[in-house]
């Protein structure tokens, strides 16, 4: 190799210690520095620490005093004294600079020292751990809410609080698909994967979904599923927040009940007869062959019932007759109270002979089951008239055939079965 | 001219490469912004940095970033006139040396200048 040569590695060298971007220094036993790099001088001389050449104690000492004291026991025994030392130290203005001192004892008459300012970092760790912290705490207190981080598989892949309370503890439920989280059998299924794609378009999808609990109990969630994107805009996971909205349902769902229920008896009223026998309709529009069948019924003497007993006591036996009615037919069947004493009960797919041995079956009940009220006993009849139609998509019309034969059955002498 | 000259700036100015490396004190002439324009002999056998090495660099960030703070870099950076000295140190081939600096800049001369003696 030329001397150029060696002379150009040198400086070469040289500049590469100048801009190396740790302060690092060495110096003697007695603390005389010998070397040291200028972003040494820069990171000493910012502090407002000694700097000079023959203080190397000093500036030691003045770093960290505890490791200062450490290297002079330690002068003896070369090695590592110590490594990423953490210290805090305020500048002349008061900034608070957050150091790592590593210090290397070569031999009794030579130690390294290096010093990091890792303030920004610090910070930075700080800030996150703080962000973490916070997080940690909102999703601890989040009443009502609850939050799933997804992977793009739509799979739990961390989990918090908000959702261990609901759907099990831990472990058990990083790794499930959040889709195990929905109620399979809810009325509203809702397409997870539909929404996914739509929140990576659009960046969110909210939707309503009934969730199963580990309890098995269900709740509806009110959830935003929102598109976590990474630094290049690609799709990376996604967060699920839902706000629990049971509640509302629920409300929902009584006023519903309420708005098709007859509040005396608990049967349908006109409007909820209506609503229940809408889908018996559609189907016979689409041509799929089934009989309905109109139970019509009328307390006989109901006038004098209420003249004798008073309206508390006509109210008593129309929940009476509520409550036997309810008792005989099936879950599927509709039973309702269009109002005063008349009681309609509609039966599918069942053939007149069943129909009729049925309303039978009320006339007879009734005859035999009455009412014991405020020490006194209400005994009444029944007429029931009884229709039935193919194809039946005008319930109207076969209610007015069932309120025909229940006339001609009061016509006849009341308390009997007529089909018309 | 001395280290102490008075008129250091417009004789600085008027001098070639060659006669600032004749001075027996370190020179560094730089544009406005620190990119060096000239780097006497003196500055590049203490530093032990050739010419070329230096020449069209920026000083304060490429050269020697121990300058680039507010004791130096910044005072040329906001004072329009200056004509400062200060004690200091320099780690010249990383040997903590103290030196005398003398910061120069003026409306009337086009560049810069950082003087420097042990």
């Amino acid at each position: 190799m030329s001397t150029d040569a060696v002379a150009s590695d040198e400086e070469s060298l040289l500049q590469f210690v100048y801009q190396f971007p740790v302060a690092v220094l060495r110096m003697s036993g007695a603390g005389l520095i010998d070397l040291m790099n200028p972003r040494a001088v820069a990171l000493l001389m910012g502090l407002g620490l000694p700097f000079r050449a023959d203080q190397g104690w000093g500036i030691l000492e003045a770093l960290d005093p505890t490791l200062c004291e450490l290297v002079r026991d330690h002068l003896l025994a070369p090695g590592l004294v110590a490594e990423q030392r953490p210290i805090e130290r305020r500048d002349p203005k008061g900034r608070l600079h957050h150091l790592a001192l590593t210090a290397i004892i070569v031999n009794a008459d030579s130690c390294m020292v290096a010093i990091e300012n890792v303030t920004s970092r610090v910070l930075q760790e700080r800030q996150l751990a703080s962000e973490r912290q916070s997080l940690a705490i909102v999703l601890e207190a989040l009443q009502g809410y609850f939050v799933l981080m997804l992977d793009l598989d739509l799979c739990i892949t961390q989990p918090n609080p908000s959702i261990e309370r609901l759907f099990g503890r831990g472990a058990t439920i990083v790794g499930r698909a959040c889709r195990e989280l929905l109620w399979a059998d809810s009325g509203h299924p809702v397409d997870l994967a539909a929404n996914a794609e739509l929140a990576v378009r659009q960046g969110w999808a909210s939707f309503e979904a009934e969730y199963r609990c580990a309890d098995g109990t269900v709740i509806w969630g009110d959830t935003m599923l929102t598109t976590i994107v990474d630094e290049a805009g690609t799709p990376s996971a996604f967060v699920i927040v839902a706000r629990d909205v049971s509640e509302r349902h629920r409300r929902e769902d009584d006023l519903i009940d309420d708005a098709l229920t007859d509040p005396l008896t608990g049967l349908l009223n006109r409007r909820g007869l209506a609503a229940r026998v809408a889908p018996w309709l559609d189907d016979a529009r689409e041509g799929k062959a089934l009989t309905i069948s109109a139970l019509a019924l009328d307390i006989d003497f109901f006038k004098r019932v209420n003249d004798r007993h008073g309206h508390d006591g006509g109210d008593a036996l129309l929940r009476h007759l509520g409550q036997l009615l309810s008792k005989q037919f099936r879950r599927g069947d509709i039973v309702a109270r269009l109002g005063g004493e008349e009681f309609v009960v509609l039966l599918r797919n069942a053939p007149d002979a069943i129909a009729m041995a049925s309303a039978e079956r009320v006339r007879h009940l009734l005859e035999h089951t009455p009412l014991v009220w405020k020490d006194e006993t209400i005994a009444v009849t029944t007429s029931i008239g009884v229709a039935s139609g193919d194809c039946v998509t005008d319930v109207d019309q076969l209610l007015h055939d069932a309120d025909l034969a229940l006339y001609r059955a009061k016509a006849k002498g009341r308390n009997q079965v007529v089909c018309l | 001219m001395n280290f102490e000259d008075s008129a250091s700036l417009a004789k600085l100015e008027s001098m070639s490469a060659q006669m600032l490396d004749e001075l027996a004190f370190g020179v560094v002439r730089m544009c406005p912004d620190g990119e060096v324009v000239d780097y006497n002999l003196w500055e590049s056998k203490m530093a032990g940095l050739s010419k070329e090495r230096v020449l069209a660099r920026n000083f304060f960030s490429e050269i020697a970033p121990c300058t680039n703070n507010y004791m130096i870099a910044e005072r040329f950076l906001n004072e329009p006139e200056l004509d400062a000295t200060l004690d200091y140190i320099f780690t010249l081939r990383m040997k903590p040396t103290a030196v005398k600096l003398r910061l120069l800049r003026s409306a009337i001369a086009d560049h810069i200048y950082l003087l420097a003696k042990r």
